[in-house]
């Protein structure tokens, strides 16, 4: 396994594709990174200036909010019907009363802001009278009424309106829930004496709908009074509480505007005091939640890792396309030297690969060519060798034989020495005049009774020589002195001395090819011996340069592997030579 | 190979990412399962010591036997709760709806006309044969019910027995009054005692309402869209007795709401003339248990068809189409009621509310002496009068037109020219309603 994995990771295809692979991963990483560090920082500023509109839009509403109630307050300052209803020393009459309060009513519904014609008016008089605007209850007695909060500041600053945050209101609807009390005071312009008090109900839906288009999950509104009490807030557990938040004590001195906090939360901060109100608004946005919603990370990556998976597939697919006429290549290369250059590579991929395998088989072609032209230049060298080898007589047997031809003259043997002379001469003439190579069976078995008769002169009638030619082989032809070397071979090891015994040499044409058997009954010898007689000159007293030993070899460059020599032999057994080659006749001009 | 390989990739990341997405959409499909846990039906009334304490009564009841719902009981001003209705629907805000809402039945029809597709049907849900006719009247449209018939308006004059005796009359000359007569005693007490009778308010003149219905007239014709003012014998009558009263200091000039409930709960005036719901309201002081009889309402002198009983207010339940939870709040509506006996039982007892129903009989508390009234038979007393109260078309404008009363009654109230001021509110109203 960790070897196929190393080759995967060495051939050619399996690096591209581990560095496309590499490469894409790092772009994608990188590029993500960088793109969403730019886009965050971008989307905060563009977030926060968007937000900043906003947050300015809703400081003008409250500021129009304000200056609507102030309307309200000043309808009811200067109105006829409420002076009369709240200042009068003597009470009014019934009837006045009547046309009175009709009065109040719709004096007040005139200067009602637009979409608060329900607004929660309630004004209580010096002179112990009191106004409703709702068709509700007042929940607190008057006195009451008079001692808290809201009231009390309205009458220590009767100058301003005064914004408070309450839980329980002063009537039913107000009940166990937050409100903001706008509260102020109405006084005689020249004694400035307090002879009334508006107090104006704003429910939390009342108060939201001024900022409520601002709030979504990221941002938060805060109003915190001059005593760090939130009056109005999403956050709703924050208010009427003093502010908490860690953020608040480091922006609560500087100056309006945008101001970035960083510390633990990463926060944008508008600010901007509401004068009129005496008070801070406070939006607060969170980036972290507003960047949350801003990517899909697990969309974003699992687009990068489809994008890289398909090209990375498209990359295996090319590179093992490209380089698969190389992997072929390699594994041609790697048989050729087994297969003796014939495996050629077919011309096929781009051109670079083509290229390749064109050189490659052009290359495969020359090779082939000059090993071919080097073994026929070998051939002919050896042929040329042996050819030379065959021309030639051993000077030894010659002495040898003139010696034998002197002594038999000595002996006066004429007719005997007559006969041997003329073998002798016969046997020179076929051997070295002859220029032919190729001379037939009859030929080649004078030339062999020539020389037996030399030999038998020689050393003696012990030996017997028979032929067994067939008749339809006589005319076929042989290499010169093919057959010599094995009956001389026969003469002096298979019968050492003085031994008699019998040689015979059988010849026939059998299916195209010619069957020569040299058969002795002699010592024979061992099959190691055997096989080293045809592979090692080990007579010194040859008849020619041709031994046992090359004429295998001759006959293997005269005719191929097929045709060749065998040795049969076994101790005292004898041996049989078996000599086999392709029956070509002599052709007669 | 290579393509078969291709191929096999492709598959596996592509079935990935389906995976991924499936995966997604569970996680979503959980997250709603987590928020239906519990529902929320919001519900929108007004009145602390009547509507909403029987919401409140209705919601812990209900959520006892029903633990994954949550009702939140809001108190408003009902003109508040109208306005911000038309207002969202109109819109189609619909996120900022409430689940169900009280609307008194002058209002009904007005609503009704222009979003009937926004409210519930409820014809299969509630057993409407038990209701009166003339309530279940103001809560259908187009032959569709959409409102559950709360609490009768019927109307009856309540009034301090002890402040009376202290002006010399009992109860015997309480009862069966004209207008003409009740003024000449209100003129009395108020010589005798310096309490007036009743309050009046300019801003919000109930008793036209009162003795018009006691006429069988409103502000419309029968079909509902005919103005029926310069005509209406009944509201000349009634603006007559807004004069009387104010002259002989009967009827005590007060501003609004909190001022018509404050004046008797503090002994201001020795009596109201009203619906029968203002019983929460008068029960609301402990300390003035047994001082109070209630008794049938005076009838005009000079109409012949003026009856002792008539109805004001009145109201009944509805639910949104489009709120956050309706099949909740249809099913709690209707459960609390709708359809329960037992339960508006509790409520006789405990806020003395008059069932508009047809067979009061069936409540047990139907019969009980109630000693804050001298032990009289209260709720038999009212309720026996709603089947005889004369049935009007409020048709969708009562508050509109009423307005226009308000303000011409104003003008015209030095010269006392009655007729033109009708006239004058019939040319406007005519103006307004084509």
């Amino acid at each position: 396994m960790k070897k196929r994995i190393n080759n995967v990771i060495n051939s050619f295809s399996g690096r591209i594709t581990l560095l496309m692979l590499v490469g894409i991963l790092l772009i994608a990483v990188t590029v993500s990174t960088v793109v969403l560090f730019m886009s965050r920082n971008t989307f905060k500023n563009t977030y926060a200036m968007s937000q900043e509109k906003v947050f300015e839009q809703i400081e003008k509403d409250m500021s129009n909010f304000n200056d609507q109630l102030e309307n309200v307050i000043d309808t009811v300052d200067s109105s006829w019907a409420f002076r009369r209803f709240l200042m009068a020393d003597s009470p009014l009459s019934n009837l006045q009363t009547f046309q009175n309060i009709y009065r109040m009513e719709k004096e007040l519904e005139e200067n009602k802001p637009a979409g608060l014609d329900r607004l929660n008016i309630l004004i209580i008089g010096k002179n112990g009278e009191s106004y409703l605007s709702r068709t509700e209850t007042v929940t607190m007695s008057y006195d009451a009424i008079w001692e808290s909060v809201p009231v009390k500041r309205a009458v220590n600053e009767p100058d301003v309106i005064h914004y408070m945050s309450m839980y329980d209101g002063y009537t039913a609807t107000a009940k166990e829930t937050s409100v903001v009390i706008v509260s102020k005071a109405l006084y005689y312009r020249e004694s400035r004496d307090i002879y009334a008090v508006v107090l104006i109900t704003l429910s939390r839906e009342q108060m939201m709908s001024l900022y409520d288009y601002y709030i979504n999950d990221n941002n938060s509104l805060y109003l915190v009074d001059e005593s760090d009490t939130v009056l109005v807030s999403n956050d709703l557990p924050s208010i009427g509480k003093k502010m908490e938040n860690e953020w608040y004590g480091s922006v609560k001195d500087s100056g309006d505007g945008r101001i970035s906090y960083g510390s633990g939360l990463d926060l944008t901060i508008e600010k901007a005091a509401l004068p009129f109100m005496d008070c801070t608004l406070y939006g607060v946005i969170n980036n972290e939640s507003a960047l949350k919603g801003l990517y899909n990370t697990s969309l974003l990556v699992a687009i990068c890792a489809l994008i890289g998976a398909l090209i990375l597939i498209l990359c295996v697919y090319l590179t093992n396309k490209t380089t698969a006429p190389l992997s072929q290549l390699v594994g041609r290369m790697s048989k050729t030297r087994q297969e003796e250059f014939t495996e050629y590579m077919p011309v096929e991929g781009t051109i670079e690969v083509r290229q390749l395998a064109k050189t490659y088989n052009g290359m495969l072609d020359d090779i082939k060519n000059y090993i071919s032209e080097l073994i026929k230049i070998q051939q002919d060298k050896r042929a040329a060798e042996i050819k030379a080898l065959q021309m030639q007589i051993n000077p030894h047997y010659i002495y040898n034989t003139l010696a034998s031809i002197k002594w038999m003259v000595y002996q006066g043997n004429v007719e005997k020495t007559t006969a041997m002379i003329d073998a002798f001469i016969s046997l020179l003439r076929n051997t070295i005049s002859n220029a032919d190579e190729f001379i037939t069976i009859d030929q080649e078995v004078e030339n062999l009774n020539n020389y037996i008769l030399i030999n038998r002169a020689r050393y003696g009638d012990a030996v017997q020589v028979e032929f067994y030619v067939s008749a339809n082989c006589t005319d076929c032809l042989l290499p010169k002195l093919l057959l010599q070397p094995f009956v001389e071979n026969a003469f002096f090891h298979a019968f050492p001395s003085g031994m008699s015994g019998m040689i015979e040499i059988y010849m026939k044409e059998k299916e195209g090819k010619l069957e020569i058997r040299i058969c002795d009954d002699g010592i024979g010898m061992d099959s190691d011996k055997a096989r080293n007689v045809l592979n090692s000159d080990n007579g010194k007293e040859h008849f020619s340069g041709i031994g046992v030993h090359n004429v295998k070899e001759r006959l293997e460059l005269l005719y191929g592997r097929e045709y060749g020599v065998e040795i049969k032999s076994g101790e005292n057994k004898g041996t049989q030579v078996t000599v086999t080659l392709p029956a070509v006749r002599k052709k007669y001009e | 190979m290579n393509k078969i390989k291709t191929g096999m990739i492709l598959f596996i990341l592509i079935t990935a990412v389906l995976s991924g997405c499936s995966d997604n959409k569970t996680e979503q499909a959980q997250k709603t399962v987590k928020t239906e846990a519990m529902e929320e039906v919001e519900v929108w009334l007004w009145d602390e010591t009547f509507n909403v304490k029987a919401a409140r009564m209705a919601a812990k009841i209900y959520e006892a036997d029903n633990p994954g719902v949550n009702i939140v009981v809001r108190s408003r001003e009902r003109e508040e709760i109208l306005s911000d209705i038309q207002r969202l629907l109109s819109a189609k805000m619909y996120d900022s709806l409430p689940d169900v809402i009280m609307m008194e039945d002058y209002d009904a029809q007005g609503v009704l006309s222009s979003f009937d597709e926004e409210f519930c049907e409820l014809s299969d849900k509630v057993d409407y044969e038990r209701f009166s006719e003339y309530k279940l009247r103001v809560c259908e449209w187009d032959g569709k019910r959409y409102g559950i018939p709360f609490d009768s308006g019927a109307t009856a004059l309540f009034y301090r027995s002890d402040i009376l005796e202290e002006a010399g009359y009992t109860a015997s000359d309480m009862a069966d009054l004209t207008w003409d007569e009740f003024i000449e005693i209100g003129r009395d007490v108020y010589q005798k005692t310096g309490i007036p009778m009743i309050t009046i308010d300019p801003t919000d003149m109930s008793l036209c309402r009162i003795i018009m219905q006691s006429c069988g007239r409103w502000y419309v014709k029968d079909d509902g869209t005919t103005p029926d003012i310069a005509e209406n014998d009944a509201l000349l009558g009634a603006l007559k007795v807004y004069e009387k009263l104010i002259i002989s200091n009967a009827g005590k000039s007060v501003n609004g709401w909190d001022d018509f409930i404050s004046a008797f709960q503090k002994g201001e005036v020795a009596a109201v003339i009203t619906g029968c719901w203002v019983v929460s309201n008068i029960k609301a002081v402990p300390e003035q248990s047994g001082l109070w009889r209630a008794t049938q309402i005076p009838v005009l002198d000079e109409n012949p068809d003026s009856v002792p009983m008539s109805n004001i207010g009145g109201s009944s339940w509805y639910v949104l189409k489009h709120g956050k939870n309706p099949e909740a709040a249809v099913d709690y509506v209707a459960d609390m009621f709708g359809n329960n006996d037992e339960f508006m039982d509790i409520l006789i007892n405990e806020i003395g509310i008059t069932p508009a129903v047809k067979n009061p009989a069936v409540y047990k508390s139907y019969e009980q002496t109630d000693p804050f009234f001298g032990n009289q038979r209260i709720t038999k007393f009212l309720t026996e009068m709603t089947e005889n109260i004369p049935p009007v078309n409020y048709g969708s404008s009562t508050y509109v037109i009423e307005d226009m009363v308000e303000e011409e009654y104003q003008n015209y109230f030095i010269d006392r020219r009655y007729e033109e001021c009708l006239m004058a509110v019939e040319s406007k109203a005519a103006a307004i309603m084509r």
